[in-house]
């Protein structure tokens, strides 16, 4: 690889650590992050909106629950259900005061001890409603 | 090598490396296609070009997929037919109300009605989309977008820029600039390619919005810089409503700038000139007058002004805009009508010296090369020269050759544009060239990089030279030239390294004191390695105007006739004395930057100037002005009243380019025929009939009564034309000069046996100083030069809606931390002063000049540059030094009520 | 759970002294006498790209660890790196002395933590000597950003280069122009995971002894990896080896290879799970009780949600077909919604660019097929 090359390489790496809990990734960011590479911020820019972990609503806590195939059969819409109505999401995802997010993704590789879910960066597995709301009530 | 293959049961040989959709064409089926681009590479993405290869489970895109021999495929059949179907059907669903008519007008509707596909059956996914016409000049209308990706793959591929990109993922993608910025906070170029890619309408032109349709379409040239593109005019209501590139074109083959593309709206502005006017007392006011009124006022003053002092206190300016026609009437008007060789052309300017130079070592003048040959090149020497700016669609040719792998060397004071491709970029000091140049042919000698077999069998005087190069060893050079060694000797080696290694230049490598010099030390190293007479190499001087070349070809210069037969060649002459049946002056005639002296010492009285303006694009303006305001008769032929028409006494309002035919010659000698597009205005003449007319009421009429006419009678006295007529032109896209027979095909490599006088001559040259040097008084280097958005005195760009949105108003471009050094800030104004004058503009801080350096155009009239510039000029050549003033910068205090210069 | 992977030390070093023995093509050799195969659903033979790599033009190559497992279901390659992260790296460093690369990139997706942490882990405590012997090659561990489609080899690459994860039209593939445009070989963990064993018995007991993953889960009483022959029967695993159905009711359904795979019948127990048939390891149990509407229309969703939105079947195709499923089951649209659901998951195979829009209407095709009268 070419020096060209070689920084271009590094978009993802500095674009997830630029990725704050304030809801991604920031214009000035992405420009400094264009700035400190040579690559073009049009570039950068197509591959952040690409990723949706690197917009997920902006909190102290984000809330990830696992809504695939395998969880879902483990009911995770249940747990989604009381999630929302336990932290009072709104439409745009976050709790009021912006302490939570609450946001749906899919597979996190966790099908052995689902229903899963990832607060920031741990995981929580088989949950039941009640398990979900005392982990959440503990932050 | 070629492959067997079967397509849709026919027997079928292909070049082997060819793709399925490159051998269904050779075969003749018809594979339809949205995403793909013969000129980017393939992307794949619309799979509509899905055709069925036995032995494959599923269908194949054929636009990316290779041919194998053996292959047997299936282009139509129900399976493809019915996959084309429903992939038109996903894509109509997310546009519009999801039928056919959501697309009229576009590429895709033909797609639509061939499949019949009337309305989409699957439902709607994305989201609405608003149309954006922020603009300027072209809309986003998203809504109707495929994501075939053309035109974002078109601007980061060709044209080099990431001005929109794509957003989010899956059917919720999009496209969008940085932060939803409108164009004009892009790196947007406004060069059209991305309207042109697109296939469904959703990017769009604003003067197409309004008027989709069109009574004809009508081709020209354009009418801007020297590329000399091919332009396709929509009229309707006899206007011209929009421009489009000319596919068919052979050199710009369809593509624009943005000037050529847009600026067009000049021709039909409210100030066109659009009657006679005289000044009939000095100090009186232009009035309105009739043709006759004019010709007969001129013809009484001219009658007086040559009996009281002679032919040759009357001089013509000629013009670098005008046809091949009008400029040989002009030149011919004022040596048999007048009996004066003064005439010159705006060449004397910029690249007269690219004239004398390469004439002094090739034997002929002009470029050696074509084009389209840039595209071929390995080793492309750019010096003195910023297309980018200044020849974008040349420039598109060098981006390609870089994208091919060609290296590319970059020589210029500024870091312009281009170096984002180059493979070194050598700033050296303004007015450094022959160090620099002499410097480079001195590692190539040292080095044996020289062609020994090249120079022995078709050069003289190398012996002189390689002494003189012995001089110039890099680490001395490095102190002159600001340039490390390191980099002369890899420029040298790299340059050196192919026999495809081609040198473009521009004006920074002509407007200097050294002008002839620079030129003839690039031709030293063309033949010093054997890089000319062969394709793809050569040197090749960019001209600025579109009809530059013209001009110079025509004779509108002081010491030559058509084809550059020279004035004190007596059997010259005579051909032409009998030609014209009238007596010839053998005196060479003063060169335009002559005429101020001649005009102090009262050796000029009288200036018939055709499309030019001095008074704006001369050097040491405030000295210009005072000599025209001195002269007793001053005539222009122009289209709009430019500052040197206001200081007129004889205002003649002529036709635009679209308003005429004739023929310009481009930079590479290609004489194109271009065709009337509308109608004159009311009240306009062609340039050349105002000139016939003159000569008429003169008493000396001229046998004319075409454009075509004009031209055959060029011809038949020029060797290198005689091969050249309008219906050649018209039928074979144009024809380089030198094409002496009906049947020569035009020759766009110079020089493949031999040069004109036998052998190319090398020129032993030193380095002249610049005439100015900066000093504590005046420590900034002005270089001054082009913007893209703009053109010569501005008199047309600046009357197109469009581009004033782009670009509204001069900057003084200064490096970072000479801004930061002088408190000033981003828009600051500031004044800046020479020893001449001082020009009041605003301030650009840029990454383009370098500390030191300082760099403005000439394109606005708010800001008149030219009040700056030095009083240096190349002796042989006469071109003023535009590159190299002594300045200095002034902060203002905020409250200044006018931005003007001073006179 | 298994213990497949374990090996010890005294294993481990001979292994890799064998390895370190031979010269790159007779390490290829004997992984091409292994039967080695790709374990992460393309069942593509090792050796032979491991071959396309090695004799690819000269200079640059890259070797990367593909553990993005983003497919539903599948756990197993998280399982390997918690658990057995050393024989990862071992995998990769007879890969990268096999094909002359000096690189490499163990690409895992960025919920794995606790996985990347242990392969952290692995490399700092492998042996310094050791790592020396083959050539002391730069392994770095690369944080995907995460998508399903990173897991589409060309996609992945595409992501490390700082680029959207949208797979690339092939040839090239990426064996002979692949990370930045250099011969690269991708191998799942599984994969890279059985190279060290290989070389541990050699490659005709290990072809003999060659065991599977699979990773189990839904309506079974012992949700978990498991390791098998291939061959085992579909019946085997899931009431013998998974521990049978979790409750009393009866089985309908198994999803095997992940929402892209196919689905099987309570008719189809008896089929062997042998190569071909297996892909990733994959096995979902739906039981009787599941709503064959509800899983169609979690399936279709998943898709539209991960497509990379590159070419026009995928992109439009996944949506379309989520809003008609959607639409169909809330008020029966009949059969002719149904055809168009069927012609627009033939388009879809015929004429996406990859993977993803090829296999997206799969299950939904064999359940139709299957269970006509639910759907």
């Amino acid at each position: 690889m070419n020096k060209k090359e070689k920084l271009y390489a590094n978009v993802i790496p500095e674009l997830m650590k630029a990725c704050s809990n304030s809801g991604g990734v920031t214009s000035e960011a992405k420009i400094s992050i264009a700035k400190k590479l040579s690559v073009p911020v049009t570039a950068v820019e197509q591959t952040a909106t690409f990723f949706p972990s690197l917009s997920i609503p902006p909190a102290k806590y984000q809330i990830m629950l696992c809504k695939s195939l395998v969880c879902h059969m483990d009911k995770s819409a249940a747990i989604y259900r009381a999630i929302k109505k336990e932290l009072k999401i709104n439409k745009a995802c976050v709790s009021p005061g912006g302490k939570f997010s609450l946001t749906l993704v899919n597979c996190l590789g966790l099908c052995d001890k689902g229903p899963a879910m990832m607060i920031n960066n741990r995981t929580f597995t088989s949950l039941t409603t009640e398990k979900a709301i005392n982990a959440l009530r503990a932050l | 090598m070629t492959i067997n293959i079967t397509i849709d049961n026919k027997k079928v040989t292909a070049p082997e490396g060819c793709t399925i959709l490159q051998a269904a064409n050779i075969a003749g089926a018809d594979i339809p296609t949205l995403c793909h681009d013969q000129r980017v590479k393939e992307l794949g993405v619309c799979r509509l070009c899905v055709v069925e290869v036995e032995g494959a489970r599923n269908l194949v895109a054929s636009c990316g997929a290779p041919a194998t021999g053996g292959m047997k495929i299936v282009t139509d059949n129900e399976r493809v037919r019915a996959s084309r179907r429903v992939i038109l059907e996903l894509l109509l669903s997310d546009i519009g109300d999801g039928s056919a008519k959501s697309l009229s007008g576009s590429a895709m509707e033909k797609l639509l009605k061939e499949y019949g596909v009337t309305k989409s059956s699957f439902p709607r996914t994305r989201a609405k989309i608003k149309i954006d016409k922020r603009g300027p000049l072209y809309v986003h209308d998203y809504d109707k977008c495929i994501l075939c990706r053309r035109c974002i793959t078109t601007c980061e591929t060709r044209i080099g820029r990431y001005v929109t990109g794509l957003t989010g993922k899956g059917n919720a993608t999009g496209l969008a600039t940085f932060g939803q910025a409108p164009l004009t906070g892009t790196e947007c170029e406004f060069c059209g390619a991305c309207i042109d890619a697109c296939p469904t309408g959703a990017l769009i032109e604003n003067w197409r919005l309004k008027n989709l349709d069109c009574d004809r379409r009508a081709k020209s040239i354009c009418t801007y810089c020297g590329t000399g593109c091919g332009i396709i005019a929509n009229v309707k209501n006899g206007k011209i409503t929009g421009v489009e590139g000319d596919p068919d074109h052979p050199v710009s083959h369809g593509d624009l700038c943005v000037k050529g593309r847009f600026a067009f709206d000049f021709a039909h502005h409210p100030d066109r000139l659009k009657t006679p006017m005289i000044r009939k007392r000095k100090r009186g006011k232009l009035e309105k007058a009739t043709w006759d009124e004019a010709f007969d006022f001129i013809a009484k003053r001219l009658g007086e002004i040559k009996k009281k002092s002679g032919p040759d206190s009357i001089a013509g300016v000629s013009s670098s805009r005008c046809s091949n026609e009008d400029n040989y009437v002009m030149s011919r008007f004022m040596r048999s009508v007048v009996g004066t060789n003064n005439i010159d052309n705006c060449a004397r300017v910029c690249h007269a010296p690219s004239v004398t130079g390469l004439a002094a070592a090739f034997g002929s003048g002009a470029a050696t090369n074509s084009l389209e040959e840039i595209e071929g090149a390995e080793v492309i020497f750019l010096i003195g020269s910023n297309p980018q700016d200044a020849h974008p669609v040349i420039s598109l040719k060098i981006k390609k050759a870089v994208n091919n792998g060609a290296s590319l060397i970059i020589a210029d004071p500024r870091k312009i544009w281009l170096t984002k491709y180059s493979t070194i970029h050598l700033p050296l000091k303004p007015g450094s060239n022959v160090a620099l140049i002499n410097s480079m042919l001195n590692v190539i000698i040292e080095e044996g990089l020289i062609d020994e077999q090249f120079i022995s069998a078709r050069t003289m005087n190398f012996d002189a030279v390689k002494q003189m190069a012995a001089g110039y060893p890099p680490a001395k050079v490095s102190r002159m030239t600001g340039v490390s060694a390191k980099d002369i000797r890899m420029a040298a080696r790299l340059y050196a390294s192919s026999k495809k290694s081609m040198i473009l230049y521009g004006l920074g490598i002509t407007e200097h004191t050294s002008g002839t010099n620079n030129v003839k030390a690039l031709a030293n190293l063309v033949m010093a390695t054997g890089n000319v007479g062969r394709p793809n190499s050569g040197i090749n001087p960019l001209r600025g105007q579109n009809n530059v070349q013209g001009a110079c070809d025509m004779g509108a210069l002081p010491n030559v006739f058509p084809g550059y037969q020279s004035v004190t060649d007596e059997s010259v002459v005579s051909k032409f004395e009998e030609r014209y049946g009238a007596k010839l002056s053998r005196s060479v005639g003063l060169k335009t930057t002559e005429y101020y002296d001649a005009i102090e010492n009262g050796d000029l009285k009288a200036l018939v100037i055709m499309a030019m303006d001095p008074a704006s694009t001369d050097p040491n303006l405030n000295r210009v002005h005072a000599a025209l305001k001195k002269l007793d008769l001053l005539v222009v032929m122009e289209i709009f009243n430019t500052r040197t028409a206001k200081m007129a006494d004889v205002v003649f309002p002529a036709a635009s380019f679209a308003e005429k035919e004739g023929t310009f010659t481009n930079a590479e000698r290609r004489v194109q025929l271009f065709r009337k597009i509308i109608d004159p205005l009311q009240g306009v003449r062609p340039d050349w009939r105002i000139v016939l007319d003159l000569a008429s009421a003169m008493g000396a009429p001229m046998p004319f009564s075409s454009p075509e006419e004009i031209w055959d009678e060029v011809a038949r006295m020029t060797p290198q034309f005689k091969g050249i007529n309008y219906a050649r032109l018209e039928r074979e896209k144009g024809l380089c000069w030198p094409c002496p027979d009906k049947s020569h095909p035009g020759s766009p490599v110079m020089y493949e046996v031999n040069f004109p006088h036998g052998l190319g001559k090398f020129n032993v040259v030193g380095n002249i100083p610049p005439k100015e040097k900066p000093d504590s008084k005046y420590p900034f280097t002005l270089v001054t030069g082009r913007r893209l958005e703009h053109y010569n005195d501005g008199s047309m760009t600046r009357r197109s809606r469009g581009l004033m949105k782009i670009r509204s108003h001069e900057t003084v471009d200064i490096n970072r931390d000479d801004a930061k050094m002088k408190r000033i800030k981003q828009g600051d104004r500031v004044k800046v002063i020479s020893r001449r004058g001082e020009v009041l503009v605003r301030a650009k801080i840029t990454d383009s000049s370098l500390p030191g350096r300082l760099f403005m155009s000439f394109h606005f009239d708010d800001a008149l540059t030219n009040v700056l510039t030095s009083e240096g000029y190349d002796e042989l050549s006469g071109t003023p030094e535009y590159k190299v003033t002594a300045v200095r910068l002034e902060k203002i205090k905020k409250k200044t009520s006018v931005l003007r210069s001073k006179k | 759970m298994t213990s497949l992977f374990a090996l010890k030390e005294s294993q481990r070093r001979s292994s890799l002294k064998k390895v370190l023995a031979s010269n790159p093509e007779e390490i290829i050799k004997e992984i091409s006498a292994s039967g080695l195969v790709g374990l992460g659903g393309a069942g593509f033979p090792a050796g032979r790209k491991w071959e396309a790599v090695r004799s690819a033009r000269p200079g640059e190559k890259f070797v990367i660890c593909n553990a993005e497992e983003g497919e539903p279901g599948t756990f197993k390659d998280r399982y390997i790196i918690e658990n057995f992260p050393s024989r990862v790296i071992e995998g990769i460093l007879i890969a990268l002395r096999a094909v002359g690369a000096g690189k490499a990139y163990i690409y895992i997706r960025h919920e794995y933590g606790k996985g990347y942490r242990s392969l952290l882990r692995a490399l700092r405590e492998f042996p310094p000597g050791l790592m020396k012997k083959f050539g002391s090659p730069e392994i770095v561990l690369f944080k995907g950003p995460g998508g399903y489609i990173c897991g589409e080899e060309s996609a992945l690459i595409e992501s490390i280069c700082g680029r959207r994860a949208e797979p690339q039209s092939r040839p090239p593939y990426p064996t002979q122009s692949g990370l930045f445009g250099r011969p690269t070989l991708v191998n799942n963990v599984e994969t890279l995971a059985n190279v060290p064993l290989i070389f541990n018995t050699g490659a005709a007991k290990f072809q003999e002894n060659f065991r599977k993953l699979f990773s189990v889960s839904g309506d079974v009483k012992k949700r978990g990896v498991y390791s098998a022959s291939p061959g085992i029967t579909l019946r085997e695993l899931v009431f013998t080896q998974a521990g049978a159905m979790r409750s009393a009711r009866r089985f309908k359904l198994a999803i095997v290879g992940g929402l892209s795979g196919r689905a099987y019948s309570a008719d189809d127990l008896d089929l062997k799970l042998d190569y071909g048939i297996f892909g990733n390891g994959t096995v979902i149990v739906l039981d009787e009780s599941r709503s064959l509407k509800d899983t169609v229309l979690n399936i279709a969703e998943f898709f539209a949600d991960e497509s990379c939105g590159k070419c026009a079947p995928c992109r439009q195709g996944t949506a379309k077909f989520t809003a008609m499923l959607k639409k169909q089951f809330k008020n029966k649209s009949g059969s002719n919604n149904m055809k168009r659901l069927k012609l627009l998951s033939t388009v879809m195979k015929d004429t996406s660019l990859c993977g993803l829009g090829q296999t997206a209407t799969r299950v939904f095709d064999d359940i139709t097929e299957k269970f006509g009268a639910e759907v």
